[in-house]
């Protein structure tokens, strides 16, 4: 074993004393120094353009600005995206009228109430309405039996002649406004 | 061996000094690439092409006297490049003058080193059933006598893992001492 190790000791003491050398060396030098004279054309030209063009952005406070603007155009983003989103939030929970019928008029608060009722159906909030569920509907077809009814009336208004003359100077007596619903 | 004053200069982007560098770089940079790959073509071209490497980034290393443990690394991975290549095309022949020789050596103990030839026959036997990174350990630490801290920086392994590949290498080569000598 300790001759083992004395061996070892002594080779790797004639290697350490055998240096590699290269009759070469200025070969080597002067091969190394063709290619860099070779390469430096592009590399230098190259070097310059850049330098011209992005040297500006090796400028230590030109840097930090513009890592600070980044930052600020960051953070901005980031809240204009949250605005978006919580409007948009806030509009998806808005009432959307679908409806054919034509919106009359609102002649006074509490018609447009009901109106608005009628038409925006169960998108209403409980807590929001006036009037229980069960009214509300009553109400509502009382309305439409009035409407037909009244639409009936006009229509043998019109078609008599003598009885719209009748009945249009009896309002004019009574200084009346002639309402058309 | 290579004056700090000049690898500063350089580093400062002065390179017309460079050939010096190369000059002084060349001696240190072959024995490494020699010991490797036991070949002296090879070698020149891993110290020409590491040169060239150096020259075009020599301005991005932190201090001057970092540079010998950098050119070494750079030497290092190129060796790796070239052992890769070498495996799928092996050209390996064991002679045995060469031992002979080794052992007169030993025996005499003479200050004479041995040539190239036969430094590379014994490497390549020694170290045959060695790792490319095995090998590296051996001949930074124990032929080119660097401390464990140089030989991470180079390789880029832990002290411990630099420790365990040494004490694997030592033992292979000591079983292949016997076999040869």
């Amino acid at each position: 074993m300790k001759a083992n190790e004395e061996k070892y000791r002594k080779v790797m003491e004639v290697l350490k004393k055998s240096e590699p050398v290269t009759a070469s060396h200025d070969e080597i030098e002067g091969e190394v120094i063709n290619r860099i004279n070779y390469l430096p054309e592009e590399h230098k030209e190259t070097f310059s353009i850049f330098s011209f063009l992005f040297g500006w952005t090796e400028i230590g406070w030109v840097r930090r600005s513009l890592v600070t603007a980044s930052l600020f155009l960051v953070v901005i983003f980031v809240y204009q995206q949250s605005v978006i989103v919580k409007q948009l939030n806030w509009l998806s929970t808005q009432i959307v009228v679908n409806s054919e019928r034509p919106v009359r008029t609102i002649s006074s608060d509490f018609s447009g109430k009901l109106r608005f009722l009628r038409i925006s159906g169960s998108r209403v909030p409980q807590q929001g309405s006036p009037v229980s569920e069960k009214q509300l509907d009553m109400l509502m077809d009382a309305l439409d039996k009035l409407q037909a009814d009244y639409d009936n009336l006009s229509k043998i208004i019109e078609e008599n002649p003598e009885l719209k003359e009748m009945i249009e100077k009896k309002l004019n007596e009574k200084n009346y406004i002639k309402v058309k619903l | 061996m290579i004056d700090i004053r000049l690898i500063e200069e350089c580093r400062n982007g002065n390179l017309s000094n460079f050939r010096k560098v190369v000059e002084a770089s060349t001696p240190f940079a072959f024995s490494v690439a020699f010991r490797m790959l036991g070949d002296e073509d090879l070698a020149k071209d891993v110290v020409q092409e590491s040169m060239v490497i150096i020259w075009k980034k020599i301005g991005s290393i932190k201090s001057p006297e970092v540079y010998k443990t950098w050119l070494c690394r750079i030497v290092i991975n190129k060796c790796y490049d070239e052992m890769r290549r070498k495996k799928r095309n092996p050209e390996y022949s064991q002679d045995d003058a060469s031992w002979s020789r080794l052992s007169e050596r030993i025996e005499d103990n003479t200050q004479d080193g041995l040539k190239n030839s036969e430094i590379a026959v014994i490497i390549s036997g020694l170290t045959e059933s060695l790792s490319p990174k095995q090998k590296a350990v051996f001949i930074l630490s124990d032929i080119e006598e660097m401390t464990s801290d140089e030989v991470a920086g180079i390789t880029g392994m832990s002290k411990l893992t630099i420790k365990a590949n040494l004490y694997y290498a030592r033992k292979s080569i000591r079983t292949m001492l016997q076999k040869y000598l």
